[in-house]
Parts: C-alpha cells; structure tokens; sequence
C-alpha cells in the first residue's frame, strides 16, 4: 500500500505542476485588480496551441516551442488585459461588467479555436527521450517527463516567489494588492504592476500547458475549462493573492485528485472532475479565506 | 514653494472646496486646521493628484501640477502621509519603508534614509521584521510618515497625524515634525486639533465650509477672539 501510495504521488507531480503554475496567475490577477480572469484558461489553451503548431508543422525544437508557448500565452494575455479589462476599468466598471467580460473573453477565445481548429483531440509532440519509463528496484514506475515537468516548475516557483518577496517590483505587487492608492501615493504607477502581473501569469500559463501537453500528449481547444478551473480554486485554497500559497495548493489539489481516483474503483474513475467541486465546498465552509494568508486587503 | 490659486473641487457633482489659495514657503510649517467637513482633506488630495479640481492651478516651484498623475507628482518632491495612515499592512515595517522609496533608485540614498528614519523613530527600527498591521496605531502614523519621507520630498503632507493616537504619543510625533522641518523639508500638516497645530506652524489657514476662513501667523491667531472662541474654547 504504501508503494502504490508513493506511485500516486509521483503520477500526481505533473498534474500539480501544471495546477501550480496556472494558480499564480489567477492569485496574481485577483490579488491587484479584484477580477477573477476566466479567460486564463484560454490563455493556457493558446500558449498549448503555439507550441503544438511550431513543433508539428514547422518541425521546430521542443525548446523553440517551449517558448513559442510562453510568448503566444503573455501576447494574449497582454491583448486581454489591454483590450478586455482596461477599457472596463478606466470607465470604472462594475464588478459584474469586468466578470461578464472576463467570461466573454474565456467564451470568445475558446470558440475561436473551435472555428479554426475543431473541438477534436489532437497529439501534442512529445520529444521521445523525454518520454521514458525507469522502474526503480522497490517496482515504482517513474517517466522522465514528470521529473522534467517537476523540476523546471520547481525552479520558476522558486523564481517567481523571490521575486515577488525580494524584488522592489515584488513588493510593489503586494503593496498595490493591499492598497492601490496607497501605493500611487508612493509612486507606483499601477498600470505597469497590472500589465507586469498579466505578463507573469500567462507566461507561467505557458510554461503550464507546454506541461499539460506533455503530461497527458493531447491538446484541443476546450483544454483550458477545466484545468483553468482547478487553477482558479486552487489559488482560492492557498489563499487569495498568495503565490506561493497558490503554488503549494496547486500540488496539494493535484495529488489529492490522483489519490481520490487512485482509492476509488476504476469503474468510478469518471467522477473524478468532481473532486475539486468537493473541496471548494469544503473550503468555502470551513475556510472560505484558504489555507495561507491572503495577500488582499481584508475590509 | 507651492502656491494653490483659487481652486474649485469635490466629488462627483457635489463641489466642496469653494476657491481655495494658500501659499507655502521654503523650510516653513504651515497648519491648515478647521472643523470635520470643512474640505482640509480633499486640498490635500487635490495637491498630491488624487483628486482634480475642476477650476484654478496648483503650481509647484513654479509649473503647474495640475495634468500629473500622483505617481508623476511624488517624484517632484511632494510626498503625503494620508489620512487614516493606509500603511500596508501585508508588509514588514522595513518593506513599508523601502516602498516608501520605491522610487529612489540609489541604493546607498536608501539605506541613508531608511537610517536616518529609524533615527526619528527609534521604535520603528525595532520592529522592523514585523508586519505593519501588527503595530499600534501611533506606531502605524510614525511608519506613515517614515514612508513619506522615503521619497526625501521638499514638501512633506500630513493629513491629521494626530487621529485616533494617544496624546502622549501625539506629542512625540509632533515634536519629530518639528525636527523633520528643521532638516529642510517644508510640511503642511491638517489638523482638527487646532492647539496642537498652531504651537508647531509658523503660520496658518483655517478652513470652514470649503472656504479659507482666517489666515495668518499662528501667534497671531492663538490671540484672535474668534479662533480662541470657536476652536480653543476659551470664553
């Protein structure tokens, strides 16, 4: 039992990693403008899209399209923030005017892909020497490409936390996430805090589908409903505008999703979109403010 | 150093300041002081940009401010410790600090100040790892003011540094005002306490109803009948 334990722990590495890296950009986002970003997702699916499209039919490096994942995903993300929610925030917007034009943005995007490519599954190229199974002595079966997709999210969390904790601009962050217009009274100007935080966010989302793909060798337009998803509520479980909260819930939701299945019955495997709607009840009941310290002005 | 010519503001449709003008001078203590509602707040708000007024000027060491974001006016040496303090509360007191300075790209500038600080008010340097929300409320308007002058302004705005403190901490923060005023810096501090503010300012202007009321030197209104009547309680 235990041996199948540390299995599922492994099997749930990528998955948390690629909840991980998209948790921060909706922690990131929420935490300065107040907005829940469904088009996040969106930005996810299109970062997939761009590597997909380089490596398959320019028959580019993975590298080449590791980064054409990122670049892709912080453009749109960048449009979004510019021409979505910027013009809804200078007219000083209600809240339900930005939700609803974060939903049409998610809905736009999504169906534009639909058009152009179809809703149909496709492969996403995963270099072969990525993709190889070592099986330790104790019988674990371990695939390099989750080691891979471990360790480089391991160092950008690392990264993207001391920036956020060191960096004048990091803190600069939390203080225009606290009090925006204490932090114009300092000298901030918040548009590039708000254009900084967009761009951070979608290039983890990047980095995070690049992942996905990887991980499960598929991509289609719809992707990013439902791992967005799970992002979003793991940012609200690790505390809302708390990165490195985002990041540790991120995990934390993907192996207990694994685990969920992985102690159920087979036949029941199909329930497992459900376990993030269990927990988010679970959450908003016991701990509606998540596990860490949110980084949002309490009023 | 700032002249406000004759400025209309407010909120929305409801104007609040009614012609305003006031002038402050190179090294000097100026109190603006009057009663709750009378406007104090929203001049200073016009001065550091949150707000625009809708008719007159405000210039500074002779350009008009006026079309400047507050992001775009901090760097021309006006900086402001609001009203109700708005410290960060998510960051440390040093943090608090260094945003205060986020501006100021030299680190050994920083570190001058940040020193220089901490020499002001001793207590803030203990407590310098702590989260700022975790302070008192004294605590919190010294780490205010601290972060204000971060940005090392010739103009220093105080917006009621006195509000909701203990009268004896009140009393050690404004003897530091006086102090920060002799190292250079000019301070226009807005008090409801109008005691307090005329024995620190060199001068004063004293706002009713969005209107400039009296005006003067602050020995000279601590003897005026009305000041002492309406706002000193001697009879």
């Amino acid at each position: 039992m235990d041996l199948y334990l540390l299995q599922q722990v492994i099997n749930a590495l990528s998955y948390g990693s690629i909840l991980a890296l998209l948790a921060i950009g909706y922690t990131m986002i929420y935490g300065i403008l107040g907005l829940i970003n469904f088009a996040h997702g969106e930005i996810f699916m299109i970062g997939a899209f761009c590597a997909y499209l380089l490596i398959t039919f320019v028959g580019s490096p993975f590298i080449l399209g590791i980064a054409a994942a990122v670049g892709g995903a912080m453009l749109i993300g960048l449009f979004i923030e510019r021409f979505i929610y910027r013009p809804c925030l200078n007219r000083n917007a209600e809240v339900l005017t930005v939700f609803i034009a974060s939903f049409g943005a998610s809905l736009g995007f999504r169906n534009l892909m639909t058009m152009i490519y179809g809703d149909g599954r496709r492969a996403f190229p995963i270099p072969p020497q990525l993709d190889q199974i070592l099986v330790t002595e104790s019988g674990l079966f371990i695939n390099t490409k989750d080691i891979w997709i471990f360790g480089v999210t391991l160092i950008l969390l690392i990264a993207v936390s001391c920036f956020i904790k060191f960096s004048r601009l990091g803190v600069a962050m939390r203080a225009v996430a606290y009090n925006a217009n204490a932090a114009r009274l300092v000298g901030v100007n918040s548009r590039v805090i708000v254009t900084l935080a967009f761009a951070i966010g979608s290039a983890l989302a990047g980095v995070s589908a690049v992942a996905y793909g990887t991980s499960f060798g598929i991509l289609n337009p719809s992707m990013g409903y439902l791992a967005g998803l799970n992002g979003f509520i793991a940012a609200v479980l690790g505390g809302i505008g708390n990165v490195p909260g985002a990041a540790i819930a991120g995990f934390i939701i993907g192996l207990g999703e694994v685990l969920f299945v992985g102690l159920l019955p087979p036949s029941w495997s199909a329930i497992r979109p459900t376990f993030v709607w269990i927990l988010l009840f679970i959450i908003l009941f016991i701990k509606p403010s998540g596990l860490f310290r949110p980084n949002i002005r309490i009023e | 150093m700032l002249t406000i010519q004759d400025i209309y503001a407010g909120y929305d449709k409801a104007v609040v300041l009614h012609g305003i003008s006031l002038d402050i001078h190179p090294n000097e203590v100026v109190a603006l002081v009057g009663p709750n509602g009378a406007g104090k707040s929203t001049t200073i708000r016009c001065i550091t940009g949150e707000i625009k007024p809708v008719k007159g000027d405000i210039r500074f060491c002779g350009n008009s401010i006026l079309p400047l974001s507050p992001d775009k006016i901090v760097p021309l040496g006006i900086s402001c410790s609001p009203e109700g303090r708005n410290i960060f509360g998510n960051l440390t007191v040093f943090e608090n600090l260094r945003m205060g300075g986020f501006l100021v790209r030299d680190k050994n500038v920083l570190k001058e100040r940040i020193d220089w600080i901490f020499n002001l008010f001793p207590r803030l340097k203990e407590r310098h790892k702590q989260l700022a929300e975790s302070l008192s409320g004294g605590e919190q308007q010294m780490l205010a003011i601290g972060r204000a002058l971060m940005s090392g302004p010739r103009l220093l705005l105080l917006d009621e540094p006195s509000l909701g403190i203990a009268p004896v901490i009140v009393d050690s923060i404004y003897e530091k005002i006086t102090e920060i005023s002799q190292q250079g810096t000019s301070v226009l501090v807005v008090e409801q306490n109008v005691g307090l503010a005329l024995e620190i300012a060199q001068r004063a202007y004293v706002m009713e109803s969005g209107k400039i009321h009296h005006s003067g030197m602050s020995a000279d209104l601590l003897n005026d009948r009305y000041i002492l009547d309406t706002y000193l309680g001697v009879k």
